[in-house]
C-alpha cells in the first residue's frame, strides 16, 4: 500500500502530469463558472439547455387509408422512421388519431425514456350501444414481444396504468397490440358512456432492459466480428506462408542447380576431352559433395557476414540520417524515452547484451519505421 | 442634419453594427477557451494539426454578430456553416480522413500477428461502460453512444458517429477525444504499471513473421468483405479506409495514394478543425453536458486501456507464447502514440525489449475495433 501511495504521489508530482491537470482544471473551472452564470440568467439558460430529449422528440405524421390511420415517426433512440397502424376492429369507428406531447402527461413515477414512440390520442365514435366495448388494434414492426401499451387518464387518482393488451405476432416481423376499451370505462378519458371514446396512451418498452441488453450483445458482437476477421487472416496467413515457402524452396533449388551447372561446366572444361557422359555424371556427383562442404564453410562465414552487414547497415543508416533533422529530437518532450530506457548516449541502464551504439541504431531504425504510421492522430 | 441626429446615427451604428455591446459572459469565456486550445496547440504542441484549427474556430465564432455559422435571410448557409453542412453534417470529411489514414497505414504487424485483433476488441470496453455510465446522468441513448465512442480514441470515428447521432455534442466530443488522445502518454503509463508486474513487462515476444506484398495487397479486400458482411453500417468508414490501403499496397496508383495521404488529408483537416471548433458557440456549449463529457471521456480512456491490458492477461492464460501485456494499452486506436507508449514502457522494464512493432498490431486492431463499435451503435439506432 505504501509503495502504491508513493508511486501515486510521485506520479502526481510529475510536472507534466501536474501541468496537464492544471490546464484541464482551468477549462473545467471556466465552464463551471459560466454554467453557474448561465443558470442564473433565464434567457441564456433557455438557449443553453440543448436537450437530447427535446431533439429526439417524435413528431408523428398521420395519414388515413380507409378505416386505418398510420403514424409515421422517428422514435427516440432511432435514426430511421417507423410506422404504427391504428384501426378499430370491433365495436366502433376510428375517427381520428393525434400525437400528444409527453409533457402534458409527465408524472414523477413515469420515465419518458420508456416511451420511445410518443403518446397518441385515439378518437373512437359510433360505439353502440353506448357504454359497450370497442377493440383497438395497433400494429407495427417496431413493437417487440415485451412491448406494453400504457394508458393515461388524468381524471383517475393513478393516471398511468397498463392496458393489459394482447401482444401477438403477425406477418413478417409485425406485432399487433389489441386493446379492449370500454365506453365510459377507465381507458376512456371523457369518462362518459356516450358512444364516443377518447383513448390516450402509448407503447412502452423497458429502456434499461434494452440499453443493458444491447450493450452486452454489441460488445461481444465486436469480439465476434474481429474474431471472424482474425480467423480469416490466420487462414490466409497459412496459405500465404506456404506459398512463400514453396516459392523460396523453388528459388533455392534453382539457385542450387545454377551453382551445380557452373561447377560442372568448370570441371568439364578442366576435364579431358574424351571423358564419357557417365564419368562426367559421376564427377558431378563428387562435385556436389564438395559443394556441400563449401556450403558448410559458407554457413560459418554467413553468421559473421550478418554481423558485419548489420553493423555496416546501422553505421550507414546513422551516417545518412545524421544529415537530416531527426523527427525524434523535434518531438514533444513527453514522447521522448527516458535515459533509463537505454536509448540515450549515456551508459546508464545498460546490460551485457547491449551497448549505446547498437541501441541507438535500433532506436533510430524503429523511429524511421514508425514514421509510416505517423498520422498526427487524425 | 443636426448634431443630435448625427449622435443618434453613431449610436445606432455602434449598437447594431458592431460587436462590442453584444459580447456576453459566455462568449468571453469561450474566447478564453479558444485561446487556451490555441496555446495547447502552438505552445505545447498537443495535437496541433487538429487543436489549432479547432481552437481558432472556437475563437472566431464566439465574437458577436459574426456571419459564420448561421444562415442568411434567404436560407443560404454562412461560410463555416457551409464547411460544416457539406463536410460534417453530410458525413463526408470523416470518411475522407479514413481514406487518407488507410493510405498511410501499413497493416504488416497486424497481418503478421492476427491474434492482436482480439486486443483491439477488448480495448473497446470503456466505450460500452461509458455508454451505460452517462445514461445515468440523463443522456439519451444516442448521446450516450456518441460520448462512449470517445474512448475508442479515434477522432474521425468520434466525429462521424456524433454527427450522425448527437450533432449538438459534436464540439465537446471532438475536443474531448483529441485532447485525451494528445494526453495518451500521460494517461496510460500509470494504468499500465498498475496492471502489470515487473516480470510481465519484461516478456519478450518472438519476431513477427515476414508478410509478403501480395498478402498485404489482399488484406483490405478480405477485411472489408468480412467486416461489411457482419456490420454493413460501418461500410462508409471501413470502405474508405480499406480503399486507401488498397491504393497504397497496389503500388500502381502512387499519385493517388500520395494525394490521399497528404494533400487531401491536409485540406479536409483544415475544414474539419474549423467546423468542429465553430460548433462550440457559447449558447450551445456552455452547460453541464460538456463537463460530464470531459469527465467521462477521461474515464473512457482509462477503462479502454484497462480493457486492452486485461484482454492480453486473459489471452496469456491460453497462449503458449505469452504476449507482453504492455501492448494491450495500444488497443486504443491513437495511432501510433499508444504503440509508442507501450514501447517506451517496455524499454523501461528491459532496455533490450523492443515492443514497438508488436504494439502496432493491437494499435491497428484498435482502429478497426473502434470503427466496429461505431458501426454497432449506428446499427442499433437504425
Amino acid at each position: 500500500m505504501i509503495k502504491i501511495y508513493k508511486k501515486g504521489v510521485h506520479a502526481i508530482l510529475n510536472i507534466k502530469v501536474l501541468s496537464a491537470l492544471m490546464i484541464y482544471s482551468l477549462v473545467l473551472f471556466s465552464i463551471t463558472l459560466t454554467t453557474v452564470y448561465a443558470s442564473s440568467n433565464d434567457k441564456q439558460n433557455k438557449n443553453s439547455m440543448v436537450s437530447g430529449q427535446e431533439l429526439e422528440k417524435p413528431k408523428p405524421v398521420f395519414t388515413r387509408n380507409g378505416g386505418e390511420i398510420s403514424a409515421k415517426l422517428i422514435p427516440r433512440a432511432k435514426s430511421t422512421s417507423v410506422i404504427l397502424n391504428f384501426k378499430v376492429t370491433k365495436g366502433g369507428k376510428l375517427l381520428d388519431v393525434k400525437g400528444m406531447d409527453f409533457e402534458k402527461a409527465a408524472r414523477p413515477e413515469v420515465d419518458i425514456k420508456n416511451y420511445k414512440s410518443a403518446l397518441f390520442v385515439v378518437q373512437i365514435g359510433d360505439v353502440s350501444p353506448a357504454g359497450s366495448d370497442a377493440t383497438v388494434n395497433i400494429s407495427s414492426d417496431f413493437f417487440a414481444s415485451g412491448t406494453e401499451y400504457r394508458v393515461f387518464n388524468e381524471k383517475l387518482p393513478k393516471p398511468w396504468f397498463n392496458s393489459e393488451c394482447h401482444n401477438v405476432a403477425s406477418k413478417g416481423r409485425v406485432r399487433e397490440l389489441m386493446i379492449t376499451v370500454k365506453d365510459g370505462g377507465p381507458f376512456d378519458s371523457d369518462g362518459q358512456a356516450n358512444g364516443s371514446i377518447t383513448f390516450v396512451g402509448g407503447p412502452r418498452d423497458s429502456f434499461w432492459g434494452y440499453a443493458l441488453g444491447t450493450l452486452f450483445i454489441r460488445f461481444f458482437g465486436i469480439f465476434l466480428v474481429l474474431s471472424v476477421l482474425m480467423i480469416g487472416m490466420m487462414l490466409s496467413g497459412v496459405v500465404f506462408s506456404r506459398m512463400e515457402a514453396k516459392k523460396a524452396e523453388k528459388e533455392s533449388d534453382a539457385a542450387a542447380n545454377d551453382d551445380l551447372d557452373t561447377t560442372t561446366d568448370s570441371i568439364t572444361e578442366e576435364a579431358v576431352e574424351e571423358t564419357q557422359f557417365v564419368e562426367a555424371e559421376a564427377d558431378s556427383a563428387d562435385t556436389g559433395s564438395e559443394e556441400t562442404g563449401l556450403d558448410a564453410d559458407a554457413s560459418i562465414d554467413t553468421v559473421e557476414d550478418y554481423e558485419i552487414a548489420a553493423a555496416i547497415t546501422i553505421a550507414m543508416h546513422l551516417y545518412f540520417e545524421s544529415s537530416k533533422i531527426p523527427e525524434y529530437t523535434e518531438a514533444p518532450a513527453y514522447v521522448k524515452p527516458p535515459v533509463s530506457a537505454g536509448m540515450q548516449p549515456a551508459g546508464a541502464g545498460q546490460t551485457a547484451q547491449t551497448n549505446t551504439w547498437s541501441n541507438d541504431g535500433r532506436a533510430q531504425m524503429m523511429r524511421d519505421r514508425l514514421q509510416a504510421y505517423s498520422r498526427g492522430n487524425r | 442634419m443636426s448634431w443630435s441626429q448625427v449622435l443618434e446615427l453613431i449610436q445606432n451604428i455602434l449598437i447594431t453594427q458592431t460587436g462590442i455591446p453584444h459580447v456576453t459572459w459566455g462568449q468571453a469565456v469561450m474566447l478564453l477557451i479558444g485561446l487556451l486550445f490555441l496555446y495547447l496547440a502552438i505552445g505545447k504542441e498537443f495535437e496541433p494539426l487538429l487543436l489549432l484549427p479547432i481552437g481558432f474556430g472556437i475563437f472566431l465564432v464566439n465574437f458577436p454578430l459574426t456571419p459564420l455559422m448561421g444562415f442568411t435571410e434567404h436560407g443560404t448557409p454562412e461560410l463555416i456553416r457551409v464547411f460544416y453542412k457539406y463536410g460534417v453534417e453530410w458525413e463526408v470529411i470523416p470518411c475522407v480522413i479514413f481514406l487518407g489514414l488507410g493510405a498511410m497505414t501499413d497493416f504488416g504487424p497486424l497481418i503478421a500477428n492476427p491474434k492482436t485483433l482480439i486486443i483491439g476488441a477488448g480495448a473497446q470496453l470503456g466505450v460500452f461502460v461509458t455508454y451505460i455510465g452517462v445514461l445515468f446522468f440523463g443522456f439519451t441513448l444516442k448521446e450516450a453512444a456518441s460520448v462512449g465512442i470517445i474512448g475508442g480514441a479515434d477522432g474521425p470515428t468520434t466525429i462521424y458517429l456524433t454527427a450522425k447521432l448527437a450533432p449538438h455534442l459534436l464540439g465537446a466530443n471532438a475536443l474531448a477525444a483529441y485532447s485525451y488522445m494528445a494526453m495518451v502518454p500521460l494517461i496510460q503509463p500509470p494504468i499500465m504499471r498498475l496492471m502489470t508486474t515487473e516480470a510481465q513487462r519484461k516478456i519478450k515476444m518472438s519476431q513477427l513473421r515476414y508478410v509478403s506484398p501480395r498478402e498485404k495487397l489482399l488484406f483490405p479486400l478480405i477485411a472489408i468483405t468480412l467486416i461489411v458482411l457482419l456490420i454493413p453500417a460501418v461500410a462508409p468508414l471501413m470502405g474508405m479506409f480499406m480503399f486507401g490501403n488498397l491504393m497504397r499496397e497496389s503500388g500502381v496508383v502512387k499519385r493517388l495514394s500520395d494525394t490521399a495521404q497528404n494533400s487531401l488529408m491536409n485540406i479536409v483537416t483544415i475544414f474539419l478543425g474549423l467546423s468542429v471548433g465553430a460548433t462550440m458557440q457559447a449558447e450551445v456549449f456552455l452547460n453541464w453536458k460538456p463537463l460530464l463529457i470531459f469527465g467521462f471521456g477521461l474515464l473512457d480512456f482509462v477503462i479502454c486501456t484497462f480493457g486492452g491490458i486485461l484482454t492480453v492477461h486473459i489471452m496469456n492464460l491460453f497462449l503458449k507464447d505469452k504476449m507482453n501485456p504492455l501492448i494491450g494499452s495500444a488497443g486504443v486506436s491513437a495511432v501510433p502514440m499508444s504503440a509508442r507508449v507501450s514501447h517506451v514502457e517496455g524499454l523501461k522494464a528491459d532496455p533490450n525489449n523492443w515492443l514497438l512493432m508488436h504494439a502496432m498490431g493491437p494499435n491497428l486492431a484498435g482502429v478497426i475495433g473502434s470503427a466496429a463499435a461505431a458501426g454497432m451503435f449506428i446499427a442499433m439506432f437504425q
